[in-house]
Order: C-alpha cells, then structure tokens, then sequence
C-alpha cells in the first residue's frame, strides 16, 4: 500500500460510509471497502507509531491526533459530505484502534447509517458499544463540550491560516512594489479565509501578534495589524463587507511607504525640508502601485484614499483612516522598532493616551482603549509569585509553571515587556493544558 | 437511491434554472419570474422539511446529486454551474430552515456582474447565509496554482516556518535596543475600559460608497499641484486608471469618470482622457467586451450613452447591432426619447432586420422629422414599416413618400392622401401629372395617381383635367390617349356636371379608342348618377 495520510484516513471513512449507502454489507465492493479500511488504518498508526487514531470535528474542520486536516483540491467534496454527516449524527469523535475489528466497523457503518438516515428514530450512535472504536456523540446542548477539542480545531486552523497569510502576503506585497500585477480576488480570497479564522478563534488571536514584533517587514505588521483590525471591528459591530476593506488597508494601504528609502522611514530625529517633501509623494506612490491589482472597484478606491489618508501625521478625516491610525500606531508600538524595544502594551496604551486628539481620534483612541481592556490578550506579566503569565482573553490567562502552561483565571500582576519575557507568549496559546 | 427522492432533487434544480434563466429574459420582478421563484421556494420548503438538507455538488461536468448529473456544464442557459465551478465552489447545501429571502438572494448572485474583484464565492461568503454552506477549495491553493511542484514546496516550507516559530520556545529581540518610557506619558484615566459603542458603520459606508468619485476627484486635483513631480505621477496614474478603466468595461465607473472630468479642461492630461475614454478604439473594445458579458449592462449603459456626442453615440450602438447584439434592442425606447438626433443617425447605419428592430422600439415616439431622417434607407421594409407607424404623417412626409423608389411605399402615401383629403398636397400630385416622368409610372400607378387627384382635388382640378382632354391642352405629352383616357376617368370621380357636354360628345367620337369612348360613358353616367341623387 502506498503512504498514508490523516487526509487519506479521512477520504476513506468518507468512501468507506458511502460505500455503505449505496451497496449491501454482504455485497463485494463493501467487504473490499471495509478490508482495505482497516488495511490503511493500521498502516497510518503504524506510521504515526501510535495505536490508535483520533478523529475530531467542530464545525467544518477535521483533526486527527490533534492535527488539522485540510483537504485538497481533489477530496473538499467528500470532506465537505463526511463534515455535514457528522454533524447531522451529532459525532463530535471517534476513536480507532489500529487494529480496529471488522465486525466493529460493521456495526458502527450500521449505526452510522441508520442515525444519517433515520433522523426521525433513536440515535444509535450514542448507545452502541465497540471495543476497538469509540464515538463521542452529543445530541443536546446540555452535554458537555470537549472544549480542548474544540479549542485546538480552532487553535489549528487560526494558525494555517495565518501562516498561510503570511506567506503569501509577503510574496503579494513585495510584486505589487515591484510593480508587478497580481490576483486581486485570490487576495480577497484569502482575506475572507483570514476574517473568518479571527473570528473563529476569537480575541486569543490577538496573542499573535507578537509573532513579527522583531520582523523588519512591513506586510508582516500588515497581517498583524489585520488581525487587530478584524477584532476591533467585530467588537465595533461592522459587518463583513467593513471588515474586508479594513483588512485591505492594512495589508496594502501602505505600499507606498515600502518605495521610500529605509534610512528615511527609520529617521527619528526631524526631517529636512527635501525629506518632507520625499515622504510627501508617498501617496502617489501608493496610487500608483495599488493600480497594479488590477481592478477599481470601490474596495480599491478606498484602499487608494486610505493610503493617502495615512500618510498626514495629522488626524485623519477618512472614517477608515481614523479607525486605522490608531490600529497601526498601537501595532507600532507593541513591536520592535530599529531604534527601541516593543512597549508593554499597558505602556502602548499610555503612550497612545497621552498623544490623543493630536495625532488620532480621540473618540476611536478611547473604544480603541476599551476594546483591548486592562489586560489585552497576549500582553505578558508576572503573578504575584513571579510566575510568568500570559493573558488569553478577558476571562483567563495562561500561567507557566513547570514548563507547562496551565489555564487560571487569577488577574495578572506585574507587566513585563515582551523581550524580558522568559517564554515565547504565544506558546501559552499553543500549548495549553 | 430513492426514486421519488431523485425526482424532487431533479424538478428543485430544474425549476431553479428555469427561474434564473427567465430572470435574465426578462427582469427579475416579472410576474413570470416571481411564480417561478415562489415555486422553487415551495420545493425547497417540503424537501428540506422532509430530508433536513440537499447536498448539490458542482464538478466539471456539472451539477450532480449522490453522484447522478442532474444538469450538465456547456449549455448557456446553465452557466451560473459553470461560474460556481470556476470560481471555485464545489459543493452548495441548502438546509432545514431556509428562507425564502436567502434562495432569492442566492439566486439573485447568478443575475448579476461580478465586481472586478469578487467572484461568486467571495459574494457567497459576503452574504453570510445561514442555511446554504458552501464548501469551497481554499485560497492558497489558488493562490499556488501557477507555481511549479519546487515552488509548492518553498510555500508549504514557509507556512510551516510559521507554525515552528508560534511553537518555539523564545521569540527572537534586538539585543542593542533599550526599553525606556518616555516622560510626561499619562496614565490611563480611571473607567477608560467601561464599554464603549460607536456609531461607525455609517461613516464608513458611505465612505466606501464615494471612494470612487473621491479618488478620482483627488488625482484631478494633484494635477493642479504646483509640484512638477506630483503633477507628472498624477499624470501618469490616471492614464493608468484609464487603462483599467477600460479594461474592466465597467460603464459606470466610464461614467463616473467621464462627468468628472470637464468638457474643456485646463489640462492636457484631462482632455487626453477625456478624448481616450470616448475614442473610436475604446467604443470598439467596449463593444467587445459587453457583447461578450453573460450579463447584460444595466442601467449604466444609458447613462454611458449620455456621455456620447451623437455621432459618437450612433456609431456606439451600430456596432453592437453589427455584431448581432440583440440586447440592446430594449434599450432603443430611452435612447430614442432622450437621444433622437443620435438614434436617427443609428436608423441610418442599421441593416434591415436591426432598422426595424429600432422601429419598433421607436413605436410611440417615431415622429415625422425622424421619419424623414430614414426615409432614405436603403431597406424597403424599414422606409414602409416607419411611415406605416406614424399616426399623423405630415404633408411634407407623404411628399418624401410619394418620391420614394418602392411601389408599395409610394401606394401607401397615395392611399392615406385620398383617405385623409389632403389638398395640400395638390400641388405635388398635380405637378407629377404634368411632368415627362408621370409615364415611367406603370399604368396602374398612373391610374391611382389621378383617381386620388380627382378625390382630393374635386372642382379644383376639374379644369386641370378637362385641359387634357382638348387635344391643343395636351401640348407635347406623348401618351396622348393615355392621358385623355385617364382625364375622363378623373372627371367622373368630380362629378361636376360641367363636363357632362364634353364627355358626352367623347363618348360617341368614332375617332376615340373604345376604351377612351367607354371610360367617357361611364364616366357621364356617373355625373348623371350623381347628380340625380343630389336632386333626390
């Protein structure tokens, strides 16, 4: 047989099931399907050298053994089925033995069937008893939730989509100041995919952000920025359509700035009259390079005005430059500049405070303020014992002791600035207990 | 698989491309179109009642249901498959509990242009429905698409950069840098974290509703920049603009554009523009690229058409008939009521079939000055097919009729001239009878031409035709005997009994032809007739 994978494990229930629908239990095909499932069951944990596989689904995702499993181009159809069956049989779980029986899978091909099919009947599911293959089934809302299994569905796909955000912004960002054309639906493509992940995963997104506080790039701060956005909206109650226009601004609206020369992005001292008048072309730039998606539709107009908007260090009078000052001067401040250290954000906060009505507006700056609360999501401290903390959101923090990051909900006490921070914060996301 | 259940799947989407199929036909709000979609809805509502949900799976051969090909790719009236599949869609569920708002908005996607930007499936998601879920191939499969199996790799190999470096045990800092706060930072006023809402949502939109006008209202006004360099990039940014403008063939940002830039500008750049948007070449390209929409130009194509001189403008709409576009034929009506010197020159550079189209769009307005702007076309049916749509045809009209190559045409003017007594017209008809040209009528024309003389005429042209009947009135007209003939003919139509010595006499003149001496008799008779019952 050939290599195995957690998406092929997950066709094969999916052709295995179907299978099953179509064809009697006794018939050739459903033996053989049957047979060449367990076959490829056993060759997967044998390659992932356990003894069992887990399933898991929430929502539309699928993990196995605590991986998020995607499809590809040629499967999304029977993930797409196998994702709606499962959550019409309310099977949260499954847990398989390598060398999971025949006669289990039989009876739990039956019980499938007859929960997907008889919707009106007793759940079988939930009752039916097999050695060498569990179901976790929740039919009310009164059971309780695995919240670890949901959390690390939505942990997972948060972090592929951000990861693949970052990747392919970074390619997208870099052609269009070379001034070469892109895709601009794939864009937003990936943009919706983006939103809908910030979503999913909640304020704890925010906790991200410190993952390019020391890239010098600046579409890496765009995808940041984004993520910042994407709450802040949510909080604000902008609709989706608001949502993608913001995150375009941050992703583009600052192509302009990559065409001036670094030393003058990075001058902290005053500027020189020629350098002023350098840095004002920078919305012509923008314009110009922004032509290179290709398209004017209102998404880019505004993208274009908002660049231009951004470049006056006076306060906006652009409703999304507004809301955008503040986000991207706060992102700013919680990342590592050449010439000083992130701020805590406590301290960013402070600093953006002080400067209020002058550079951003005051009323933004304030729900802006709000929104984040006196402990944002990602910030770093210590406890009162000195143990180091990351808060997750406004309910709970993450508490390192013992090299393990255990889940309280003590408030924090001391701030610490991210690089005296003894552990990467964003592990407390990751490797929550 | 369940037969009856097959058979509902089949009837829901058959109904549903019926429905989007009669949407563009007509318009979404015909009585036709709403019966249809209430019915789709009602099938929705007792399957999804009855199975919970309808998988739909959209494959390269079409749309399918538990692997059967319920409708196949590659015939137009079910393209909106084809644009699911192309844009990515894979699967579309529909479940308990949809309303019938959600279908028709659904439904509503595949009667609309996509956005330059978007695509069905960013619309899907922007619409957020809650009963219809949509799987679809993620974007960074998109986005890798073009790259070669190596490049595949690099992408995947810095995705799982990412992951390693959310899960590694320290993040990375510039080690030279000092942390220090600056002085005179405030601290956080006490209840700064109390909730706070905004209102933003509206600011925002109608930010996003005006970005267009915005944008390009301030590259207008860079071009007035005191700053060389600023004012060549604006320069040179709107060309560009321009160019994607046009490429995108979106009329209304054309229009957009068009009515902010002033008709005699200043500045070059504005003209050149200007000159650009409206220039035989971008005509050409437009009408190429419109005739090639599955959907057709709303309502921006009139307000594009305002934007035309028209010349320009008749020109425009002749090449989209060329092409066989019979879209535009709907659209003849507006035009027509508020562009009539534009469609008239349209008339004339239409073929028959397309001449007649506009005619008949031109039902309720066709007037007599614009019939006389295609009274010259070289298609007989559109010159007969005009002047019979004219409900009053002016003098000056039946005039330009009575000249016009065709029999049936001049036949027409000749009828409605006698039906409608138009003594007006005496001059011409009598100054015709008198011309060398009257006898390269056929006699039969030559026949009707005289009758309605003499009906329309009556005593005023009796003298007029009693001169052809004296051999020294006829002077030197060739067909002596015709005319006399015809003469006699029209003297019975006047009834005036004046003329009963002279037919009298003609009737018995051994010297005449049998048919003049006939033609005389009845003629007499006629007046006698006549002239009996006007004692009586």
């Amino acid at each position: 047989m050939s290599e195995t994978s957690a998406s092929g494990l997950v066709t094969r229930l999916y052709t295995l099931l179907r299978t099953h629908e179509i064809y009697p239990e006794d018939n050739d095909t459903a033996v053989r399907t049957r047979q060449e499932f367990i076959a490829y069951l056993r060759q997967f944990c044998e390659g992932e050298s356990l003894s069992d596989a887990v399933l898991d689904h929430y929502a539309e995702h699928f993990m196995v053994n605590n991986r998020l499993v995607k499809p590809d181009m040629t499967s999304l159809s029977q993930f797409a089925r196998l994702s709606l069956r499962f959550k019409k049989n309310f099977l949260k779980k499954m847990r398989l033995e390598k060398e999971c029986l025949e006669v289990d899978l039989l009876a739990f091909i039956r019980a499938f069937i007859h929960d997907w099919t008889m919707v009106k009947e007793r759940r079988m599911l939930s009752w039916v008893h097999l050695p060498s293959l569990k179901c976790v089934v929740k039919l009310t809302e009164d059971e309780a939730e695995d919240e670890a299994r949901i959390y690390q569905a939505k942990l997972s796909n948060f972090m592929d989509i951000l990861s693949k955000m970052l990747v392919s912004h970074l390619r997208t960002f870099q052609d269009i100041v070379d001034g070469k054309n892109i895709d601009v639906l794939v864009s937003r493509r990936l943009i919706q995919e983006f939103i809908s992940a910030v979503h999913e995963f909640g304020p704890r997104s925010l906790g991200f952000i410190a993952l390019g506080a020391a890239d010098p790039r600046e579409a890496v701060h765009g995808v940041l920025r984004a993520i910042l956005a994407v709450q802040f909206a949510h909080h604000l109650g902008l609709d989706k359509r608001l949502q993608e226009d913001l995150v375009f601004s941050c992703l583009y609206g600052a192509v302009g700035v990559e065409s001036m020369p670094k030393e003058l992005m990075n001058k902290a001292g005053n500027l020189t009259e020629d350098e002023r008048r350098q840095l004002g072309s920078i919305a012509s730039r923008s314009f110009e390079a922004l032509l290179h998606l290709g398209a004017f539709t209102p998404t880019i107009a505004l993208l274009i005005n908002v660049a231009a908007a951004l470049e006056s260090s006076q306060v906006s009078d652009h409703p999304f430059g507004r809301i955008l000052q503040v986000v991207r001067a706060y992102e700013s401040l919680v990342s590592h500049r050449p010439y000083r250290l992130a701020f805590h954000p406590v301290h960013a906060m402070q600093l953006l405070w002080t400067d209020r009505d002058k550079k951003m507006d005051g009323a933004i700056l304030k729900a802006f303020i709000a929104f984040l609360g006196a402990y944002p999501p990602g910030s770093t401290w210590l406890d009162k014992d000195g143990h180091p903390m990351v808060v997750l959101d406004a309910a709970q923090s993450a508490l390192l002791r013992d090299n393990l990051w255990h889940p309280v909900q003590a408030l924090p006490h001391k701030p610490v600035p991210l690089h005296l921070f003894p552990a990467n914060p964003i592990q407390a996301l990751v490797r929550l207990q | 698989m369940n037969v009856e259940t097959l058979k509902q799947t089949q009837e829901i989407v058959t109904v549903m491309t019926a429905v989007i199929k009669s949407a563009r036909l007509y318009h979404p709000g015909h009585r036709s179109v709403r019966e249809m979609m209430a019915r789709v809805n009602e099938l929705f509502q007792a399957y999804l009642q009855a199975q919970t949900y309808l998988e739909l799976e959209i494959d390269s051969e079409g749309l399918k249901w538990e692997g059967r090909t319920l409708l196949r790719t590659g015939e137009m009236e079910v393209d909106y498959v084809f644009r699911l599949y192309r844009d990515a869609i894979r699967m579309a569920t529909f479940l308990e509990g949809l309303t019938a708002a959600e279908l028709e908005t659904f439904l509503d996607l595949f009667l609309k242009e996509c956005p330059h930007d978007q695509d069905l499936a960013t619309l899907c998601w922007e619409e957020d429905f809650n009963h219809i879920e949509f799987a679809m191939v993620e974007a960074f499969h998109r986005f890798m698409q073009q790259d070669s199996d190596e490049e595949k790799k690099v992408l995947l190999d810095e995705v799982e950069n990412w992951m390693n470096l959310c899960r590694s045990d320290r993040l990375e800092h510039p080690a030279h840098l000092s942390y220090r706060m600056e002085a005179g930072v405030e601290p956080l006023p006490p209840g700064i974290f109390q909730p706070l809402s905004l209102s933003l949502s509206d600011a925002l939109n109608h930010s996003r509703a005006a970005a267009m006008e915005e944008c390009i209202e301030r590259l207008l006004q860079t071009l007035e920049s005191p700053n060389p360099s600023l004012v060549n990039e604006a320069a040179r940014n709107l060309g560009k603009l321009a160019r994607i403008i046009l490429a995108q063939a979106d009329l209304g940002q054309m229009v957009r554009i068009l009515n902010l830039l002033s008709l005699s500008s200043p500045l070059d750049a504005v003209n050149e523009l200007r000159q650009q948007l409206t220039s035989e070449e971008t005509l050409e390209r437009l009408v190429v690229q419109l005739s090639q929409r599955e959907i057709w130009a709303g309502l921006e194509f009139p307000l594009f058409c305002n934007c035309l001189s028209d010349d320009d403008l008749a020109a425009f709409l002749a090449r989209f008939a060329r092409r066989g576009e019979t879209r535009i034929r709907p659209l003849y009506p507006t035009l027509l009521r508020f562009r009539p010197e534009a469609l008239l020159a349209l008339g004339h550079m239409l073929d028959g079939p397309e001449a007649l189209a506009l005619l008949a769009a031109s039902k309720d307005f066709l007037t007599d000055e614009q019939y006389l702007g295609i009274a010259d076309h070289p298609h007989r049916e559109v010159r007969l097919t005009a002047l019979r749509m004219l409900e009053q045809p002016s003098d000056q009209v039946l005039a330009w009729a009575l000249e016009d190559p065709e029999k049936d045409i001049r036949f027409f003017a000749l009828s409605t001239i006698g039906r409608e007594n138009r003594k007006g017209l005496l001059p011409v008809l009598t100054g015709l009878i008198k011309s060398d040209s009257f006898f390269d009528k056929a006699p039969e024309e030559r026949e009707r031409w005289v009758v309605v003389t003499s009906m329309v005429g009556r005593k005023e042209v009796e003298d007029f035709f009693l001169a052809f009947m004296e051999p020294k009135g006829l002077l030197a007209l060739p067909r002596a005997d015709d005319m006399r003939f015809l003469a006699a003919k029209a003297l019975g139509i006047i009834g005036s009994e004046e003329a009963l010595p002279l037919l009298e006499r003609e009737s018995k003149r051994l010297t005449n032809t049998p048919a003049m001496r006939q033609s005389c008799s009845i003629s007499r008779e006629l007046i006698r007739k006549k002239a009996r019952k006007g004692r009586e």
